[in-house]
Formats: structure tokens, sequence, C-alpha cells
């Protein structure tokens, strides 16, 4: 078991380290002359100069790739092009919006997704179940970014319940916050809800054939217990798995659901780097995103591992 | 076999998606870029799906998007099919180094969502369609190596593989003689699914204005200029909004048929 682990945090750190390399290659290395992108095609040489020596081009760029490694290491982050500021408070700022966000997504998702599944397993081919597949399938084809539009069109601008769009802080209270939140974390997380129930579905269903089960019904266990206590321990493992996979693109939609919502995140932040070319903001975000998924997956396996002991002997 | 149902309507939707997209090579109800006449008209006889801000037919717009969704689809899959494919049964034939290398890099690979690549290359190069493929392709190119490198292990594993290893016959051979051909299936099943998933992300980039630029019409782009004239114009968020769910549903459908299918233990 401790070798395991041993092995998987070794792989953990690797696959960081791949990622820190890739993105240092598309950003640093590709292009030839960073400060050439950062400034344009007209920018005055001195400038350029100046933009060279600040950004630490006249170094190669390997010594500027272990550089970056050890500043991110010790969390330290370089400073933006276009807001002139550290980009870690930028990141903090943002992931107090996209990280809330986020949860919020992933709680819609569990708490309708899952019991949906159950539902749906339990019922097979009956209307139930023919209802939970409709809606997974549906779900699994409606674009979030539409969805968040339709949201808009329906509560804010048809019903005037909700707010339209903006994030007016935490400090205007935890309430109003998380209202601000709603629609944004509904469109991203109703999605994800169909997904998880559909994995649910079958992983319940594959659960329920299985031999302890039989054992268990033998015993006299209630179905509830059975279903309860047997058999959503057994399918909580593909759930997990399917749920790590998914954070990936939740934050991936939160890009896109941010800039419906005019939420200040993580993702307004990326894009709007992305589009004025501050590389060493976009560097720094997609590091921490893609660190996160990567991150978030690690732990998956991991808490996968201790639910279920098997799959160690065989990794 | 028999026929499921999830199939025939999959293959109903796309099957209409495709007819529509070749029939805007030839005759769409107007031109889709030309503007002016009456601005953000609603649905009616002359113009059955209304028009945009600019006065543009929504719907020969619409069917000229299919074009751009199709078209980025396929490009986006094949590569991700060529590369991933690729890897991946070289991995199965050899299981040595290249099989850890390539695995572990597909896993990265992996934590770069399409929209986080595309974003990236934007900053370099600027927004561009070839770029928004770029992107989707390479994010593709994990989940094929994955499919086709499980795929081809149970295969390997059958005796008249090992007999043909054990008559001299070269590992490449064998993958182009037996491999390839017997992990055909769970390829085509996932070749379909990401083609829906192919034209979701698409449509986000082109929402984001990462992807396809004007004047070249995109669903994703339809959808980001209707948000303005929600409260005025809610049918120009509708249908563009529709197209893409029906395409990507009638891919999924189709795919989920498929794998039903192809593969009688599921």
């Amino acid at each position: 078991m401790l070798s395991y682990f041993a092995r998987r945090i070794l792989v953990f750190a690797a696959t960081l380290l791949a990622a820190a390399l890739a993105i240092f290659v598309v950003l640093e290395v590709l292009p030839g002359d960073p400060a050439l992108v950062i400034l344009g095609l007209g920018a005055d040489d001195a400038v350029l100069t100046a933009l060279r020596a600040d950004l630490g081009l006249d170094r190669p760029a390997y010594i500027r790739f272990f550089h970056w490694l050890g500043d991110l290491l010790r969390l330290e982050t370089g400073v933006s092009h276009t807001y002139d500021v550290p980009v870690g408070g930028l990141i903090a700022s943002g992931l107090g919006v996209t990280g809330p966000l986020a949860l919020f997504a992933i709680g819609i998702a569990l708490v309708l997704g899952v019991p949906l599944g159950l539902i749906a397993a339990t019922r097979r081919n009956r209307p139930g179940d023919y209802g939970v597949m409709i809606f997974a399938q549906v779900g699994m084809a409606v674009p979030n970014f539409w969805f968040a539009i339709l949201l808009v069109l329906l509560f804010a601008i048809t019903l005037g319940w909700l707010p339209a769009g903006g994030f007016d802080g935490w400090q205007q209270g935890f309430l109003p916050g998380l209202q601000s939140l709603f629609l944004p974390a509904l469109s991203l997380g109703l999605p994800e809800a169909a997904i998880l129930a559909r994995v649910t579905r079958s992983a319940v269903l594959e659960t329920l054939g299985a031999d302890f089960v039989r054992t268990a019904r033998a015993k006299g266990a209630s179905e509830s217990r059975i279903l309860l206590r047997h058999v959503l321990h057994a399918a909580s493992i593909p759930v997990l798995t399917i749920m790590g996979l998914q954070i990936a693109l939740l934050l991936a939609g939160s890009i896109v659901v941010e800039r419906i919502f005019f939420l200040p995140g993580l993702g307004k932040l990326l894009f709007q780097a992305a589009s004025q070319r501050d590389l060493v903001t976009v560097r720094d975000t997609v590091m921490l995103v893609v660190a996160a998924v990567i991150a978030i997956n690690f732990l998956v396996d991991a808490l996968a591992a201790l639910i279920d002991p098997r799959p160690k002997v065989s990794a | 076999m028999t026929v499921s149902r999830n199939f025939i309507i999959g293959l109903g939707l796309t099957a209409t998606l495709v007819t529509i997209a070749v029939l805007s090579l030839i005759w769409t109800p107007y031109d889709p870029e030309v503007i002016g006449g009456s601005l953000r008209a609603g649905p009616s006889w002359s113009h059955w799906l209304g028009t945009d801000w600019a006065g543009r037919d929504v719907a020969s717009r619409l069917m000229t998007g299919a074009r751009t969704s199709i078209g980025v689809g396929v490009v986006a899959v094949a590569i991700g099919m060529i590369a991933g494919v690729g890897l991946g049964v070289i991995a199965a034939a050899h299981r040595n180094w290249v099989d850890d290398v390539g695995m572990r890099a597909a896993d990265v690979v992996f934590a770069f969502p399409a929209i986080i690549s595309a974003l990236l290359i934007t900053t370099i190069f600027g927004p561009g369609a070839i770029n928004a493929i770029i992107a989707i392709g390479i994010f593709n190119i994990p989940v094929f190596a994955r499919v086709s490198r499980n795929a081809a292990l149970t295969v390997w594993a059958h005796d008249y593989v090992l007999a043909g290893l054990a008559m001299g016959k070269g590992r490449l051979r064998l993958t182009v003689d037996h491999i390839l051909p017997n992990i055909a299936p769970p390829l085509i099943v996932q070749a379909t699914i990401q083609f829906g998933l192919a034209i979701l992300a698409e449509a986000a980039l082109s929402f984001l204005g990462v992807g396809v630029q004007p004047p070249a019409p995109s669903w994703g782009q339809m959808l980001f200029d209707s948000q303005t004239m929600m409260a005025i114009a809610p049918w120009l968020a509708i249908f563009p909004g529709l197209a893409i769910a029906f395409a990507v549903l009638g891919f999924n459908l189709l795919g989920d048929g498929l794998r039903d299918m192809l593969d009688p233990r599921l």
C-alpha cells in the first residue's frame, strides 16, 4: 500500500513538471521573442530591450524555466504586464469567485445526479428510468453557455427574480454572493448532473448484479439497506473517477460562463490576459488551473484506492 | 444484431445535419453574409427563423454554420485519431518505455481542456479557426490513445496474435494485419462521441471569440451576438443553441447506439 502511494506521488510530481514544461514551451519558446508578442510588431526598440531585460530574456530558456519552477515552489508569481501587479493577487481574487462557483456547481451536480442515477437504476426500463435517461441525454447535449443564456432569459429578463450577472464580492454578505452565483452554478452544474446520473446508473446496475449483493439479499437485508450500504459504496468509485475527470471540463466551462454573467473569476482573468497577450498572467493562471486538475485527479485515485484496495495490486 | 433505437434517432439527426451542411453549399434561402433589410425581424414567412442585428437571415446562417461545425469536427477528430491511435497501438505493441512515456504524456495533455489550450495558443498566435481546430484536436489525442491502447492490449492477448509473433511476423505487421481491424469498433464509437464534443468545443471557442472569426458564420458566435439583444430578440438566442444541442445529441445517440450494437456486453 505504501509503495503504491509513493509511486503515485512520484507520477503526480512528474505530471506536474511535464505540464509546466508544456506551458513554458508554448508561451516562452515557441514564439521566439516573448517581448515582441507582448508589445506587438510596431514596438519601440528601447521599450523592447527594457521588457526583455525585465523578463530576463537575456538568459537561456532552460535557466528561465528552472527559475520559474523555483518561483512556483516558493508560491511566488510573476508580475502582470497589463496590470503591473503580482499575478498572485489577481489569481487570489479570481479564485475567490471561481472556487465557490465550482464547489456550488459540483454540489448541484452531486445532489441531482447521484439520486437520479439511483432512481433510474432501481427502475430499469420503466418510465422513471426513461425519464432520467432522457434528462441525461439532453443535459449532455445542451452547451452550458446556451443553458446559461436561457436561464438569464427566464429568471433575469422575463421573471426578474435573479440578477442577470455581476458579482459585488463576498463583503456584501454570504447570501447576496450566493444569489449572484446561483444561475452560473446551475448552468455549470446541471450538465454535470446529467453525466453523473448516467455514470451512477450504470455503476449501480453493474453492482446490483454482483455476488455480494445476492448474498446480502439472501441474508435478508432490506432493499434500502442493500442499496445505501453496499451498492452505493461499491458504485462510488466509478462515480468519483468520472467526477475527477469532469473537474477539468468544469473549470474550462467556468471561463465561458463567467463571461456570460460578468463574474470577476479566474476565467475572466485568463480570458482577458490571453486577449491582451499578458504572457506572465496566462502562464501562471494556466499553471494553477492545470495543477488543480492534476491534483484533484491524484486525490480521486488515492481515495478510490482507499475505498477499494484491489486496483493497487495490479497497478 | 438488433438495431438500437438510439442508433436510429442518432442517425436521423446526424444525417439531417450533414444534408443541411451539404445543401448550404448550393442553396440557402438568402446569402448568409449579406446585410441590410429589416433588422432583428421575428420569424416570418419570408425569414423562417427571423433576421439578426445586421438584417442577415438566421436560417441561412445556421445552414452555413452547420458546415463550419462539421468541418471543425472532422479535422479535430482526424488529428486526435491519427496521432492518438498511432501512439496507442505502438504503446500496446511494445509495452516498454514507449508505453510508459506515451501514456504519462497522454495524462499530461488530458489535464489541458480544449478551451485552455486554445487560450494558450491564442495568446501567442492570435484567435482563429485553425487554432481552435488544433486545440480541440490535441485534446482528442489522449482520448484515442487510451481507447486504442486498451483495446489493442486485449487483442494482443489472443493466441493467434502470439502465434504470429512466434512465426516471426513483426510487431508492426501484426498491428496492421490484426490489431487495427479488431480495434476498429470501439474507435468508431469513440470517434462519434468525440465528434459531438468537438462541435460543443468549437461552439464554446467561437462564443468566446477565439474560434471561427466573423463574417464566417458559426453557431457559437451567433449565440454570443444574441446576448446583448436577448430582451428584444430572444429567438436569436434560441435557434443557434437548438442547432448545437440537436447536433451534439445526434452524435451522442449515434455513438451510444453503435456501442449497443457493436459491444453487446453492456
